[in-house]
């Protein structure tokens, strides 16, 4: 018998499929079960959900815990906060890790808060390290590392005292393995016991609106920034984007100044993309754009400032005025391609 | 449904409207109790009295601390932190060994060459 108890992740059931970020955690989770000696488990919460432990089972989960209730079938705060506290002080996990999708940022300090355990938000990396505080030495304990203070630093961060160890992670931070198909595991059905607690709120209806352009499966993305941010500006990157046949993305600072919608957001509050090629135009390159697409194979940018941060991690740079720069990229590619 | 309920709504769920420019002016006068106490001082007057005349014109800003809402103070704030920072680190960009091209239309065309020639294009 391990001294540590085993690592969580709730599975994330979206459109009665797992959610690819609680596929990515799995990955993770099989790393960080490892490094522990431990098991990997997933909790799976809903109505009719547990045919999904198969697919639990092969991206990495030895254990699935599914938790079946007609009040289950659709995400709402109360029921699955209710449902998931009481599993984890049952099974007593050492880590839990959550997406942080809409679901996961509303169910995760819910749950630490009801535990009373610490939980760290939107964390870009995961390990397991020592902390050593008032010379004491921790052993094993998650280390939760993200962006923080709006800039240039990273933190690492653990919670030494208290247990389970919970953090989220944005989608697509992570890489999600092959899968193992046939790989079993261990089903534990979950009884549960929900009282009238959790009517606070009803679902009525449901309206799912398809995500207006799929970054993640793009080879091209050309993004624009605060240098773009006008109609005009824009129109200039989506038009390299339709001759590139690549995807439109869009910093922070372009999406808030309301010339394109949220959706194109590439950062840490949008999209984390990889693609073969990233072209970003009149983006400064703040950190919390750059953990979003610095894993691209190529990036290329354009950018008045040549100080500017972007050009720190940008394989080709152009400094100079998208305005000016990106007519004549457009005007070259047309006459090559 | 039992009220109060706790509703959170994301970003994009509205934008803000402009602010009144009547009502700017008026709660331009609006103070904090932390606000007050220098300005008493400075008038003359007790915080009492200051306070007194905000609230009545409707410019007194309330302000709730760890004592009003009888929070457990082992539980608050750093110290009762259920997280604590290991540690802090820079940010220190890998670079990408970059590659500068000139913004005209030579650079442009070297530029897309490359890319084409490494097969990023096509």
């Amino acid at each position: 018998m391990s001294q540590h108890g085993d690592v969580w992740v709730f599975a994330e059931v979206d459109d009665g499929k797992v959610a690819d970020v609680s596929l990515e955690l799995l990955g993770k989770g099989r790393e960080l079960a490892g490094t522990l000696g431990v098991r990997l488990g997933a909790a799976i919460l809903g109505h009719g959900s547990k045919k999904l432990a198969e697919k639990l089972f092969a991206h990495g989960a030895d254990v699935v815990y599914s938790a079946e209730h007609e009040r289950l079938a659709q995400y709402t705060t109360l029921p699955f906060a209710r449902v998931l506290t009481d599993l984890i002080r049952d099974k007593k996990p050492e880590i839990v890790l959550y997406g942080a999708s809409p679901v996961g940022r509303d169910l995760a300090p819910r749950v630490a808060s009801s535990l009373k355990t610490g939980l760290t938000a939107d964390c870009t990396d995961l390990q397991i390290g020592t902390y050593e505080s008032g010379g004491r030495l921790y052993q094993h304990k998650l280390l939760q590392i993200r962006p923080a203070w709006g800039g240039n630093i990273i933190a690492t961060i653990v919670s030494p005292d208290v247990l389970p160890e919970m953090a989220t992670v944005r989608e697509g931070v992570m890489h999600i393995p092959e899968p193992v198909e046939g790989r079993g595991g261990e089903l534990v059905d979950v009884p549960v016991a929900l009282d009238s607690e959790g009517e606070a709120v009803k679902v009525l209806e449901r309206h799912t609106h398809p995500r207006r352009v799929d970054l993640k499966a793009a080879n091209v993305i050309v993004s624009g920034g605060y240098g773009v941010a006008s109609q005009d500006g824009f129109r200039l990157v989506q038009e390299l984007a339709a001759v590139l046949g690549g995807a439109v993305g869009a910093s922070r600072a372009a999406v808030d100044s309301g010339v394109i919608h949220h959706d194109h957001q590439v950062g840490q509050t949008g999209t984390t993309v990889r693609p073969k090629l990233y072209i970003a135009c009149g983006i400064s390159g703040a950190v919390q754009h750059r953990a979003g697409m610095e894993e691209s194979a190529k990036i290329l940018a354009i950018n008045i400032d040549p100080s500017a941060p972007i050009f720190g991690i940008a394989h080709y740079g152009i400094v100079g005025d998208c305005r000016e720069v990106l007519p004549r990229i457009i005007k070259a590619l047309k006459g090559k391609l | 449904m039992t009220l109060p309920v706790l509703l959170t709504v994301p970003k994009s769920a509205n934008s803000p409207r402009w602010p009144n420019a009547r009502l700017l002016l008026k709660y331009r006068r609006a103070r904090s109790a932390f606000e007050v106490e220098g300005e008493a001082k400075a008038q003359g007057r007790t915080v009492d009295e200051v306070v007194g005349a905000l609230r009545e014109k409707g410019l007194f800003v309330e302000t709730w601390g760890a004592e009003d809402i009888g929070a457990d103070l082992g539980r608050i704030g750093i110290s009762g932190s259920p997280t604590k920072v290991k540690k802090v680190e820079n940010v220190v960009l890998t670079g990408a060994n970059l590659k500068l091209f000139p913004a005209d239309d030579h650079g442009v065309r070297d530029l897309i060459n490359e890319l084409i020639d490494e097969r990023t294009f096509g």
